[in-house]
């Protein structure tokens, strides 16, 4: 498995020593360039909390891209929420908040130290959850090893901002964002799955994740690069850029997603993302006769010469995609 | 976010809850729970990767032959038996006369990367020559291929999904679902849950097509065996009984997934040496080296 570029090793005999051989800051200068790193953090990026403004997730957005009656449901501030625990959520919560306390425990300790990554999965999950537990942590520890340049770390937080138009709050989740000296913003992404085969997309969480991150003097064009770890199958690692133009995109895309959903509301665009929409139940796009009337209006004995001249199915779409990953709430 | 309602689990999924949520039903998922509930919940409840969840190589020829026989369908490409569609092994299928030079880049990576990849596998060749012998286009007219279809069932929150790999037209109105098979088939789909899944959509589909208290069209589903030597079509015609079997029958599955707390194993030598959590399920009975 190819690790990402960066520091690898930790010489624990330099710790707080000043030291010609390695260009990593030490403990002092560490622990004052994390403490400024903190200090500088862009004020208006915030954890979210209850809001008359709807929160919009880039995910949700795109999740099901053409039709503006879901996007009009998500932006409906009366529309129930629902809520409840997703079991599938648990075991890649445990990963995220295992790796989270390991690297925070570098960070809050002044590092740099080596990561101590668990090795033990929690209790609560299943048999076959700490098998896939054990095997990501010790897939991550191959990938990326120790990590004593790190100066900050964020997982957990929801954070929004409100948009420009005013109309809704883009939000994202921060999951394993690293920040460090001299390079830009790194998220890393932990997907309990295969790779897929086809060419990886940039994901919209995280290009949202970048432009709410974003240090206000950061004049670089890459705003943050994203390591995507791949734990099942043939385990690696794939590593992309997100730009300030994929920042501006998105805020385009959104923009313009919205203003579509408010000029027409009711607007259908059934798709295999149905499967999978909380509103599905009320589309006036799905076909929802009752199994009697199906039963009571079919015949043994239909009458040919009354079929229809054509069938009225939807014009094919050229854009559709191969649905090859459905139900994750992070991907376009 | 707190939930008031009592009946709810914690340990299950959304779309488990009763009533709380569409259930989403379709093929996959079905036979799913009828093999294994365990497999079912590690898959589509907990979500888990499985030890074999990268592509098999009957996957791929599976996948590849589908995407291969929608491309060449929605571009006309396969009719009268095949007369338009030339094949030996050093032919590839994508390059006589006005073809496009970028077969298949409308229709997403997956099948980008397939429909270039078809002329260099001639097994994938072979499936599709088998193809041409048994596809109905010198007396029917397709309609389109890899057609989504859903039915919900808005009192039983259940929602039916299934992707037709082809649909058809008869003169007499008749429409004909079919179901390409790269792998098995079998001699008989009367009884194939599959098949009446299909069966429900395609009659869910041919009434909506005409207005209340109109006449509707037939509607049969046919699988497409391309793996046997000469092909093999195996067919089934929707009945109101049979309709009505294959309602009741989706119902009480729909029924037991709700009520199904445990998601016990169903162990069997069979059963778990094709697991994709054989090597993790405390009761499996696979071997090391399956």
């Amino acid at each position: 498995m190819s690790r990402p570029s960066g520091p690898a090793t930790v010489d624990r005999a330099c710790d707080g020593v000043p030291c010609a051989r390695h260009d990593r800051p030490h403990r002092r200068e560490y622990i004052q360039l994390r403490d400024a790193m903190r200090n500088e953090r862009k004020p208006e990026v915030e954890v979210a909390h209850a809001t008359s403004l709807p929160r919009l997730t880039a995910g949700q957005v795109s999740r099901a891209a053409p039709c503006s009656r879901h996007l009009a449901q998500l932006l409906d501030p009366d529309r129930s929420r629902g809520g409840g625990t997703d079991p599938s959520f648990r075991l890649w919560r445990a990963v995220h908040d295992a790796l989270h306390l390991a690297h925070r425990a570098v960070v809050d300790a002044g590092g740099p130290l080596v990561v101590h990554l668990p090795r033990v999965a929690p209790p609560e999950l299943g048999v076959e959850e700490q098998r896939v537990f054990t095997q990501t942590i010790e897939h991550y520890d191959e990938a990326f090893g120790d990590d004593e340049a790190l100066l900050d770390v964020r997982s957990g937080d929801t954070l929004s901002r409100p948009s420009a138009c005013g109309r809704y709050h883009l939000s994202a989740q921060a999951n394993l964002i690293f920040r460090r000296l001299s390079s830009p913003l790194e998220i890393r992404r932990v997907k309990l799955r295969a790779r897929p085969s086809y060419e990886l997309r940039k994901q919209p969480g995280d290009v949202a994740l970048a432009a709410l991150l974003r240090p206000p003097n950061e004049s670089s064009d890459v705003v943050a690069t994203v390591h995507t770890l791949w734990v099942s199958g043939e385990a690696s690692v794939t590593t992309q850029t997100i730009s300030s133009h994929d920042v501006d995109e998105l805020r385009s895309t959104l923009h313009q997603r919205v203003d579509a959903a408010y000029a027409d509301p009711e607007q259908t665009a059934p798709g295999w993302w149905c499967g999978t929409c909380p509103f599905v139940l009320r589309c006036p796009a799905i076909p929802q006769d009752s199994p009697e009337t199906l039963l009571h209006r079919w015949t043994d004995d239909p009458d040919p010469v009354s079929a229809p001249e054509a069938w009225l199915l939807p014009d094919p779409d050229p854009d559709r995609v191969v649905d090859t990953d459905a139900d994750s709430d992070e991907d376009w | 976010m707190a939930r008031t309602d009592s009946s709810w689990d914690p340990t299950l999924g959304d779309e488990l809850q009763p009533a709380s949520r569409v259930l989403t039903l379709n093929v996959s998922r079905i036979s799913d729970f009828q093999r294994c509930r365990r497999l079912f919940f590690n898959r589509w409840v907990l979500r888990l990767v499985g030890e074999a969840s990268t592509e098999t190589d009957a996957a791929w020829i599976g996948s590849a032959t589908h995407a291969a026989l929608n491309t060449l369908h929605a571009k006309g490409r396969i009719t009268q038996h095949g007369s338009h569609w030339h094949t030996n092994n050093a032919t590839p299928v994508h390059s006589c006369g006005d073809e496009d030079p970028n077969p298949g880049a409308a229709a997403g990576p997956n099948l980008r990367n397939t429909a270039a990849e078809i002329s260099h596998d001639p097994r994938v060749t072979a499936l599709i020559r088998t193809h041409t012998m048994l596809c109905p286009g010198d007396s029917a007219e397709y309609i389109d291929g890899e057609v989504e279809a859903r039915w919900l069932i808005a009192r039983k929150s259940i929602l039916i999904t299934g992707r037709f790999d082809a649909l058809w037209r008869y003169p007499d109105g008749t429409l004909e679902v079919r179901d390409y098979k790269t792998g098995r088939c079998p001699d008989s789909i009367d009884a194939d849950l599959g098949a009446a899944i299909y069966l429900l959509l395609a009659a869910n589909l041919a009434l909506s097509q005409v207005p209340p208290n109109q006449p509707h069209t037939p509607v049969r589903v046919v699988y497409e065996g391309l793996a046997a030597p000469e092909g093999k079509l195996v067919s089934v015609a929707a009945s109101r009984s049979r309709l009505r079997d294959a309602l009741n029958e989706v119902l009480n599955l729909a029924d037991h997934i709700r009520r199904e707390k445990s998601f016990p194993a169903s162990p069997s030598p069979t059963n778990c040496r094709i697991c994709d959590y054989r090597h993790s399920c405390p009761y499996s009975l696979a071997t090391e080296d399956d």
